[in-house]
């Protein structure tokens, strides 16, 4: 599947998995296709600007042009609610006035689901904006409770809110659900407890309408023959080619490697009946600098590395 | 403790009464509360906190850390150690793997504290002392929030009030964030039974496990005391009697977002309101608790990974700030140490790739299989150097004395009880 086929795109997943990572490479790619291509971070720590090599735009501008296609915003409850009011509110002056109260504070903090529509507002701004009109949005988006929060407050809105969030709510509700224009991609690692609860949020995505795109697979190690039978160092050759203590080194080094190809087979295979399209990414050198692991997860979306496919792949004779 | 409360505020007029005082301070309590549950809570919970640690009070370990590095397993880790040395050890976790549950054998985790069995333990190959036990416990938010709002409310009407809230729901599922709260409240409770030695208590991944620490007064995110006494006072006498730069701003907001949403809100923080001084006690009460070197430590888990090395050096920052006490640092699933043969491979790698060269062109068999050991030698020694130095970082930015366990990487997740009884080997 091509994972920048939509405008709109979340990509979701629980803490540790490299959601802000995958997010960056996948702008990084739309950029390199000569797209113009924003990426939004939703948390209060700019975690997109190093792993892009950008420093973290100054306020008030939201957007720091990094090369000429690619865009990067943060967005957060509070200036995303000042820019609510601004845009409601006959004067500037009036909003700034609202934003700052405390019984406003103290509102939106206690109800439920305001916070996640007034976000959800602003990003729906930047997709559907002309000023300026960009080919993607991709949003490093919240761990999968809170997308699935966030999908539930934009559902109940109408009912539950009046006003112009109310009025909001509704075109909202239709863009985020759109299977024509977005797309929620999830990532995970290749372990039990993460393909687990990605099979959760798939399970419960039709019923909140979250149209998911593909499962995004991170982290996979060099496959070492996951599927094969025992491999067993040659002892006598390299002691003689190396030196007589290399052996058990080499021998632990092996074993280790042999075990993460062999657990991420069998937890991908637990999950193998997830029915929606996989990407492989490949574990990346994180001894590099944030640049270098995003511009190789780049490289790794538009050259997959074949040998990977033996992880996402259905085993053969498997019923589906 | 019969005496229902007087309703705070008078029946009519002003709310802003000048006697009581505003904005910032702590509202005084409502007549009648101070006779109440609230008062003799307090009293038992600072007689019991100021009391020098006896031999029936609890220790404390509180494990923190960034998402996806294992302080589930590392606790129940924790909680075996402690077991295996003589002690009655309780892991309370928040989410647990599955894979975790099944390897304790008990069935389903719940509220209640449930022992692990020792047949259970001994096909792992362990044998507790007499006396020892390991019990596990998973948190239950609905449960610890309700036990919770019975025990900051003045009278039993209240907690129903807030109970039947629908915003209350919110609350309960831990989407406000007060999955935290609950662990903090669960952990006070669990602290008073005296039935464990020790009690190791997992919390929620990142910074938030903190915040729940900040000061009493800061309980519920963004709500100040003295709008939440208005909100509070405007939820029993109508909207109407709100002062008229308030009700300006309300207008505008009801405008943005809808009346009826305020009217629940208001009703909401009302009941909040009327608990505030009970929620008070409870959380100084966790306050003193988790501050008192005596009887709490906490422990900050990381991988080597970087993002996970950042969000424990934040930790610790952010502990050293609050006075909290940390006792260790553990990093999880690190690379292996490197020994003499590691270091000759990381000086020379293509040297030694070249010595298999010719065999891998002749067709020796396993040749390849040689070479790609060898590879795997070299990125294994070179991630733990890596891996190092990050290690460094973190045990750097600990407190002098604190120390830094390192628990090797089986490139797998937990698949059993012999797998956690061995991690709790390699901690104690």
């Amino acid at each position: 599947m091509d994972l920048l086929e939509r405008q709109f795109i979340l990509v979701t997943g629980k803490g540790g998995v490299g959601k802000t990572a995958v997010a960056a490479a996948l702008a990084l790619v739309a950029a390199r296709r000569r797209k113009r291509v924003l990426v939004v971070g939703l948390e209060p720590r700019d975690a997109l600007g190093p792993r892009l090599g950008v420093e973290p735009a100054v306020s008030p501008s939201p957007h720091a042009a990094v090369p000429p296609f690619l865009h990067l915003a943060r967005v957060d409850p509070d200036s995303a609610a000042l820019d609510f009011f601004e845009a409601h509110l006959p004067t500037r002056g009036m909003a700034r006035l609202l934003h700052s109260s405390s019984l406003w504070r103290t509102i939106y903090g206690a109800t439920p689901g305001l916070k996640d529509i007034v976000v959800a507002g602003k990003l729906a701004r930047l997709v559907l904006g002309k000023e300026p009109a960009f080919d993607h949005v991709i949003v490093d988006a919240a761990a999968t409770g809170h997308l699935e929060a966030l999908y539930a407050a934009v559902d109940t809105a109408v009912s539950v809110f009046g006003g112009p969030i109310g009025r909001e709510a509704t075109a909202l509700a239709s863009l985020f659900t759109d299977r024509a224009r977005t797309a929620v991609h999830i990532v995970c690692l290749p372990e039990q407890m993460s393909i687990l609860e990605a099979r959760d949020l798939v399970g419960r995505a039709a019923r909140r309408g979250i149209p998911l795109g593909a499962l995004i697979v991170n982290d996979l190690p060099s496959p070492w023959g996951a599927a094969e039978r025992d491999v067993a160092l040659p002892g006598d050759l390299v002691r003689a080619r190396l030196w007589p203590d290399a052996v058990p080194y080499l021998d632990r080094a092996m074993n280790l490697a042999r075990m993460r190809a062999l657990s991420a087979m069998e937890s991908l295979v637990q999950g193998g009946d997830l029915d929606l399209p996989k990407i492989a990414l490949p574990a990346v050198d994180d001894a590099a600098d944030d640049p270098g692991v995003v511009r190789s997860l780049a490289d790794a979306i538009v050259a997959p590395d074949p040998r990977l496919a033996v992880f996402i792949e259905r085993p053969q004779g498997v019923s589906s | 403790m019969s005496t229902p409360a007087e309703p705070d505020g008078p029946a009519g007029g002003s709310f802003f009464d000048p006697g009581r005082p505003e904005g910032g301070a702590s509202p005084t309590p409502p007549r009648g509360s101070a006779t109440g549950r609230s008062a003799r809570q307090k009293r038992a919970v600072s007689a019991r906190i100021a009391r020098p640690p006896t031999g029936t009070m609890p220790r404390v370990l509180i494990v923190v850390g960034s998402g996806g590095v294992g302080k589930t397993t590392i606790s129940a880790a924790l909680a075996l150690a402690a077991a295996r040395a003589g002690q009655r050890a309780l892991v309370c976790t928040i989410d647990p793997a599955r894979r975790l549950v099944d390897a304790l054998k008990v069935g389903v985790l719940g509220d209640a504290p449930i022992d692990v069995p020792a047949d259970a333990l001994r096909g792992a190959g362990v044998e507790l002392p007499e006396g020892a036990v390991l019990r596990a416990a998973e948190l239950d938010m609905r449960r610890t929030w309700d036990r919770l709002i019975q025990y900051a409310a003045p009278t039993p009407e209240v907690a129903r009030r807030l109970a039947e809230n629908p915003l209350y729901q919110r609350v309960v599922d831990g989407l406000s964030g007060s999955h935290e709260l609950a662990a903090m409240e669960r952990l006070l409770e669990l602290d008073a039974e005296e039935a464990q030695d020790l009690i190791v208590l997992d919390t929620p991944p990142g910074r938030h496990a903190l915040d729940a620490l900040a000061a009493p007064d800061d309980l519920l995110s963004n709500l100040d005391s003295g709008v939440l006494k208005l909100l509070g006072g405007m939820s029993r006498a109508g909207l109407g009697l709100a002062a008229r730069g308030a009700q300006a701003v309300l207008g505008r907001v009801a405008g943005m977002i809808g009346g009826k949403t305020i009217e629940e809100v208001a009703r909401f923080a009302g009941a909040f309101y009327d608990m505030a001084d009970g929620l008070r006690v409870r959380a100084e009460g966790v306050q003193r608790l988790i501050q008192d070197p005596q009887r709490t430590g906490f422990v900050v888990v990381s991988s080597a990974r970087p993002a996970a090395v950042e969000g424990a050096l934040a930790l610790i920052e952010a502990l050293g700030e609050r006075k909290l006490p940390i006792v260790r640092a553990i990093i999880n699933r690190a690379a292996p140490r490197i020994d003499d043969s590691a270091a000759r491979l990381l000086e020379a790698p293509d040297e030694a790739r070249r010595r298999f060269a010719d065999a891998v062109r002749s067709g020796v068999p396993d040749a390849r299989v040689a070479v790609a050991a060898l590879d795997a030698a070299v990125a294994l020694a070179r991630r733990t150097r890596v891996e190092s130095e990050r290690i460094a970082r973190i045990a750097a930015a600990l407190p002098a004395g604190i120390p830094t366990a390192v628990v090797a990487d089986r490139g797998r997740s937990l698949a059993g009880l012999s797998d956690l009884a061995e991690v709790a080997a390699e901690l104690s």
